[in-house]
């Protein structure tokens, strides 16, 4: 497939799936439940820097629009975790690996490269969005139940969702 | 063609993240104008296709229970009609001389509070900065800076207004203050929500020397121009001192946030004479 329509049909995809989630789950304020990390880490490594911090931007921006809250939040966090997302994955890539049009998922980069990469990329992006969200430090120590929490359960759901729909696919 | 430095690549991504994470801070920082797009007329139909469904199934599934809820302020409302005609009564029969206190018409009284009940659209209780988006708007009469109650307690205050809808500050944000009091002792401070969970609130800054007790019923204030007096908000479970010097009392709210589907917003009419009073000038300026 093309993979301009194809990250095209993924934008829409965490979207939908995230504003069904946002609207539909509530398991109270200590946990932020966010699965569009997932699209900004996977994206090809063929794509410019550039796309990915616009990628991240019109994602985050879309939630923030889409969804009852203070607008800029989702959009700060998923420039942030765009933007870093290179100097991460330059970390867990091989020699010429970053050149190839792979995706960088559990089945091209195997179970425990991806997991640390994605666990690093969602601290960052976590770390970001809660850090926002209380604009202080004093607040951000007060915060490390809910990152936490969150981080645990972000992570549990992002390897689930990798290996329940992409891993197979695009082996 | 000449390849680019790979440096000048690197200062052009710096510029464009620099760029954008100043768009997202401005959006944080100017998030009255964005609430008013997130009520205007194109962005509702949008929104509506994901949040309708979602808040129609939970209003389905609480009707019993919404029923309940008016059946009892139905009663508590007749229980007051009932007990303001004994006063009428009492007051006509004392009334022999025509000296007494004569009771004005009761079309003629024109209360200090009105309401405008409404019908939440969108409500959230998963974040820090909750919002609640109701189904009246300044076609109704609803204008910045109202309150928001419902029969159990405060909801929020009117942050912005669109022609049909209203974007509420719901009392759970981290940004959101009420003015409450203890009911035996009238001490009173500022309710805050401390982000943790969406049915307890603190009420701070309570001067160390009041006594109270776990159960007792805090009421608002009435001191801000946005709510009535005593309305109950919740009970008192526990408390700790905080620098010695006052109470920080944790507040197990009457609200269920999770289910809230019918509203009230309060019109305050003496909202500008006592603004003017306070700030005369301040409002000589406007």
């Amino acid at each position: 497939m093309n993979p301009k329509i194809n990250n095209t049909v993924l934008f829409f995809s965490f979207l939908l799936a995230q504003m069904l989630i946002s609207n539909f789950v509530d398991f109270g304020p200590m946990l932020f439940i966010a699965i569009y990390p997932l699209f900004i880490i996977t994206l090809p490594t063929s794509i410019s820097l550039v796309s990915v911090l616009l990628w991240g931007f019109a994602m985050g921006f879309s939630i923030d629009i889409l969804y009852s809250g203070v607008a800029g939040m989702n959009t700060a966090a998923a420039v942030m975790l765009a933007f870093l997302r290179e100097p991460v994955l330059m970390l867990f890539m091989r020699k010429g690996e970053v050149d190839s049009q792979i995706r960088p998922g559990m089945a091209e980069m195997g179970f425990s490269r991806f997991l640390v990469y994605s666990a690093i990329s969602l601290l960052i992006f976590l770390v970001t969005f809660i850090f926002i969200e209380s604009l202080s430090i004093t607040y951000f120590i007060g915060n490390l139940p809910r990152l936490a929490v969150s981080f645990t359960v972000n992570m549990l759901l992002l390897l689930l969702l990798e290996f329940g729909i992409f891993y197979k696919n695009w082996r | 063609m000449a390849k680019r430095s790979p440096n000048l690549d690197r200062l052009y991504t710096l510029l464009l993240f620099i760029v954008l994470e100043i768009v997202a801070l401005m959006m944080i920082s100017n998030d009255s104008f964005f609430q008013q797009v997130k009520i205007g007329g194109v962005y509702m139909g949008i929104r509506g296709s994901f949040s309708k469904a979602g808040s129609e199934m939970k209003y389905f599934v609480n009707l019993k229970k919404v029923n309940e809820e008016l059946n009892s302020e139905n009663e508590a409302l007749l229980a007051e009609i009932e007990r303001y005609k004994r006063y009428v009564e009492i007051t006509d029969t004392t009334d022999t001389t025509g000296t007494s206190f004569v009771p004005a018409a009761v079309d003629s009284v024109k209360p200090q509070f009105t309401y405008i009940s409404a019908k939440i659209v969108s409500n959230g209780t998963n974040k820090k900065h909750n919002f609640i988006i109701i189904d009246k708007g300044r076609e109704n009469g609803v204008e910045e800076d109202m309150g928001v109650v419902s029969p159990n307690g405060v909801v929020g205050v009117v942050s912005s207004v669109s022609d049909n809808y209203a974007y509420v500050i719901s009392m759970l944000n981290v940004n959101q203050s009420v003015s409450a009091k203890i009911g035996k002792s009238g001490a009173f401070g500022p309710l805050i929500w401390d982000g943790k969970r969406a049915d307890y609130a603190l009420l701070t800054e309570i001067p160390q020397h009041i006594r109270f007790a776990v159960g007792d019923t805090v009421y608002t204030s009435g001191f801000s121009t946005l709510f009535p007096e005593n309305i109950p908000i919740g009970t008192i479970r526990k408390s700790k001192i905080i620098k010695g010097t006052h109470h920080e009392i944790k507040v197990k709210l009457f609200e269920e946030f999770r289910t809230l589907k019918f509203v009230r917003v309060v019109e305050n009419h003496d909202k500008n004479e006592i603004k003017g009073i306070s700030n005369p000038d301040e409002s000589k300026d406007k």
